[in-house]
């Protein structure tokens, strides 16, 4: 056999090993980006973290914040860098006293121009995993719209059982 | 916290209400009357309502109904917004405002609730969510691959609406070719109106990933759940802070 | 030839040192094996979304071509970097040539890579292309380092283009040249702190971490520890400089361990002889005899500036050596009779072949020279012939005194139909022989040609 056609047919090889690897299935990229929600800046729907922190609403946990904010030293903590063809995206974690306390979106360059860009284009960002409903206090549940059959299912029925046996 | 679940317009809508110093049974009451209301005008499985004998053509516009013409207002609206891609008159049976309807009927639902005087109130009619109080609600984004699940938590202070294609599949329809067409699994919309809200997440659906492009500009946030089970979100969406502490203690950063 | 020493030709049983081309097989599956997993990894980590996007397709275009670029570039730097497996099967002038045949499509992907990422980052941004271009300098991290590689690439590909490599100084061409790896290491940055392809799949990322610590570790091991070993080891040094006629020297020189010294006839080694203004050069040039420890011998025409020197050079000179490289050895044949082809200095590995051929070889050899003086070490040749039993012939004369033709051959082999043949000379000789012993129908794979200048 010539060496090129082993060149070749390895190259064939090569493709179907890596077909037969499994994708990797979310990506390891930016955990979360909460930009507005965490930053208080103009864009979105102007609920801040801080707000989240602070809510008197029927979240157990909303409790224990308030009891905790003595200002112990807050860590920063630097998400994996992404990068698609808007740009470089990191996500900035401040934690404080365990919790995070603020959630920053920072580009890796302090260049005006390039955060513009992604302004510009709302790049999207991933959302690395689900979460488990029951762990996250949640007082409703949004889905594609479902009869009334379906409802009996559903979350926000085990929600509203909740609410109608408090 | 006062809760109560209405079955009408085919679906479930959960009402939850902080009375405050207000009167919540009469308010629940009021609005609920407004679900009915609309749900006699706008029903398309009623011969008599409003819309079918403006669909078969029975009707002239002076005897339209003041409502009808807010819906159609509001579906005009609606299709300019998301690029056709949100039209309620290029569906089979003729004009078709259902998506719209349950979310401008919850919307208005919810005006009712805070005009009888409550302190905060919630209400889901069939996974859309109209809401108002001094604090956002935390309301969950469901994983559309499994019910226990959440994509996200949303930090709501008005509306939020999701569309998807796994509930009634092959019912969404790309309104440019009649064809059915769902380029996403799941979309889901953030912003001040819920009919509004609404008619983005079902184009955001039919559209695509490209669609993301109609919420820029606008206060309007999106998350994407798409075909090869990408989850994504506008930078600006509302994602409650706290649902971080699960996800970064497992995290590399 | 009238020489003022004699350096005693030697018929004994030697090792083998017979090259392993199951080893080269292997590195040939391997590196189609990689080829085809960094595209596919490539491919894999697109998604096809993406590609109805603004600048969808040009950016996906632009990645791929890295990949394919990157990967042909680490593979030519690989094969001139001594790697035994290859090298002993394939000889170190072949993978030369097939380095030059492969950088510029290397380089040409790198090229296409630049250009298409920008035209796919300013079409998504809808931006002036040169505008994205500074926007992809200044914002992306690894970027500088990535254009500095890329003119160190440029700077290389270009000199070493046969039109400018004529005009500048071999000195200059290799400096610049030795710049290349520096300038995959530069761009090396970008790939992994920016490349789509690796930042989202950890395994891609890996496997590409792994490729090029595959490679520079070869580099390193190879081009850099091995030779200094074996300089170390043997410790060479010049003891005699003997004239052989017309401009041509054989260099006698000593060192320690030369049996243990793995060599065929027909090898040649990298000679740098450590004297000012010659230690920075290292030349090929073939053993003119197999050792005879504690002796090494080459042989030498003033040819240009380094060889020139050498008839000078001062016995006692230190000598660092790497090899043995070649294939141009009697393993290279399958039939045992052969027709050895040397003409002028081109004799040298043709008379250590002659050592070192197996004893049933059936030897038919043809001298070449313009004149009686210019065939050197024809003595020695002469010997080896009568001893194994073989034929010699010695062609002198000029171009119009001997006419290389087929009928010319033909009449002085009349079997060359069942023989292999060895030649080495200068390119014009060796090409016209070439030409008339395939017009008389010999098969290519017969033919094994040693190119000196490389």
């Amino acid at each position: 056999m010539r060496r090129s056609t082993m060149v070749a047919g390895g190259a064939v090889l090569g493709i179907a090993g890596v077909i037969a690897l499994p994708r990797p299935s979310t990506p390891q990229q930016v955990a979360v980006a909460g930009n507005s929600a965490a930053t208080g800046s103009a864009n979105g729907t102007g609920s801040t973290a801080s707000a989240a922190e602070t809510t008197t609403g029927t979240a157990a946990s909303g409790a224990s914040t308030r009891a905790a904010s003595t200002k112990p030293a807050a860590r920063t903590v630097t998400g994996s860098l992404a990068t698609d063809q808007y740009g470089q995206l990191q996500v900035k974690l401040t934690i404080r006293n365990g919790r995070i306390t603020k959630v920053g979106f920072s580009t890796f360059v302090a260049n005006d121009g390039h955060s513009v860009q992604i302004d510009q284009f709302a790049a999207p960002v991933l959302i690395r995993e689900t979460i488990a409903a029951q762990s996250a206090h949640i007082q409703g549940v949004s889905g594609a719209t479902y009869t009334s059959g379906a409802y009996q299912q559903s979350l926000q029925a085990a929600i509203d059982k909740a609410g109608l046996n408090a | 916290m006062i809760t109560h679940v209405e079955h009408v317009m085919g679906t479930a809508v959960s009402i939850t209400v902080d009375p405050g110093s207000g009167d919540a049974d009469a308010a629940i009451a009021d609005a609920c009357a407004v679900l009915h209301a609309a749900d006699v005008t706008f029903s398309t499985f009623k011969a008599g309502s409003a819309l079918s004998r403006h669909r078969r053509g029975e009707l002239r516009a002076e005897q339209l109904p003041a409502d009808m013409l807010e819906v159609l207002e509001l579906s005009a609206r609606a299709a300019r917004l998301t690029g056709g891609f949100f039209d309620p008159w290029a569906m089979p049976g003729g004009f078709d405002p259902t998506g719209l309807v349950k979310g401008w009927a919850a919307q208005r639902a919810v005006g009712c609730l805070r005009d009888g005087g409550v302190a905060a109130a919630m209400m889901n009619a069939g996974g859309d969510v109209a809401c108002f109080g001094p604090a956002p609600w935390r309301i969950g984004v469901r994983d559309p691959g499994d019910p226990e699940r959440l994509v996200c938590v949303a930090e709501v202070g008005e509306a939020i609406a999701t569309s998807g294609d796994y509930e009634r599949p092959g019912e969404l329809l790309d309104p440019h070719d009649r064809l059915p067409a769902a380029r996403l699994v799941q979309a889901t919309v953030v912003g001040g109106d819920l009919a509004l809200a609404d008619a983005y997440a079902t184009a955001l659906v039919v559209r695509g990933e490209r669609g993301l492009a109609m919420v820029d500009g606008t206060p309007y946030e999106a998350v994407i759940v798409t075909r090869d089970g990408r989850m994504l979100a506008t930078p600006g969406f509302p994602i409650a802070a706290r649902q971080l502490s699960s996800a970064c203690a497992t995290s590399s950063a | 030839m009238r020489r003022g020493y004699r350096w005693v030709p030697t018929l004994h049983h030697r090792p083998r040192h017979a090259p392993n081309r199951r080893h080269a097989d292997v590195v040939s599956w391997l590196i189609g094996i990689g080829i085809g997993m960094t595209l596919a990894l490539g491919v894999r980590a697109e998604s096809f979304g993406d590609l109805s996007k603004a600048g969808g397709p040009a950016t996906f275009g632009g990645r791929l071509s890295a990949l394919a670029g990157t990967y042909l570039m680490l593979v030519v730097v690989l094969l001139i970097s001594r790697l035994p497996a290859i090298e002993r099967s394939l000889g170190h002038d072949k993978l030369v040539r097939l380095h030059r045949r492969f950088a510029p499509i290397a380089l040409a992907l790198i090229v296409a890579h630049g250009l298409l990422i920008t035209l796919g980052y300013a079409q998504a941004a809808s931006r002036g292309a040169l505008h994205e271009f500074w926007v992809i300098l200044t914002t992306l991290p690894g970027m500088l380092m990535a254009t500095a590689g890329f003119v160190l690439l440029m700077a290389a590909g270009v000199t070493s283009y046969r039109i400018a490599r004529r005009r500048i100084s071999h000195e200059a061409w290799w400096l610049v040249h030795l710049t290349t790896y520096a300038a995959i290491i530069l761009s090396f940055f970008h790939q992994v702190w920016t490349g789509a392809s690796f930042v989202a799949d950890p395994v891609a990322k890996l496997w590409w971490i792994g490729l090029y610590a595959l490679v520079f570790a070869a580099i390193i091991w190879y081009r850099l520890f091995v030779p200094l070993w074996r300089s170390v080891y043997h410790r060479l040094r010049v003891v005699a400089v003997y004239p052989e006629g017309s401009g041509t020297v054989s260099l006698v020189l000593k060192g320690h361990h030369l049996d243990r010294l793995r060599v065929n006839g027909g090898q040649f080694m990298q000679w740098r002889f450590l004297r000012p203004g010659l230690w920075w050069q290292a030349h090929p040039y073939s053993l003119s005899a197999m050792p005879m420890p504690p002796y090494l011998r080459v042989t030498v025409k003033d040819l240009g500036d380094h060889s020139g020197q050498l008839a000078r050079i001062t016995p006692g000179t230190r000598v660092a050596v790497e090899g043995p490289y070649g294939a141009f050895t009697r393993h290279a044949a399958e039939r045992d009779k052969l027709l050895l082809v040397g003409a002028g200095v081109g004799v040298t590995p043709i008379r250590a072949m002659l050592e070192d051929l197996p004893t049933h070889a059936d030897v038919e050899v043809i001298l070449r020279a313009t004149t009686e003086q210019e065939l050197v070490l024809d003595e020695e040749v002469a010997e080896l012939v009568e001893r194994r039993g073989g034929r010699l012939h010695r062609l002198v004369g000029d171009r119009r005194q001997v006419s290389l033709t087929p009928e010319l051959v033909r009449a002085l082999v009349p079997d060359l139909g069942e023989r292999e043949l060895y030649i080495c000379g200068p390119a014009g000789f060796t090409d016209r022989f070439i030409a008339v012993a395939r017009h008389l129908g010999m098969r290519r794979d017969h033919i094994h040609h040693e190119e000196f200048a490389l």
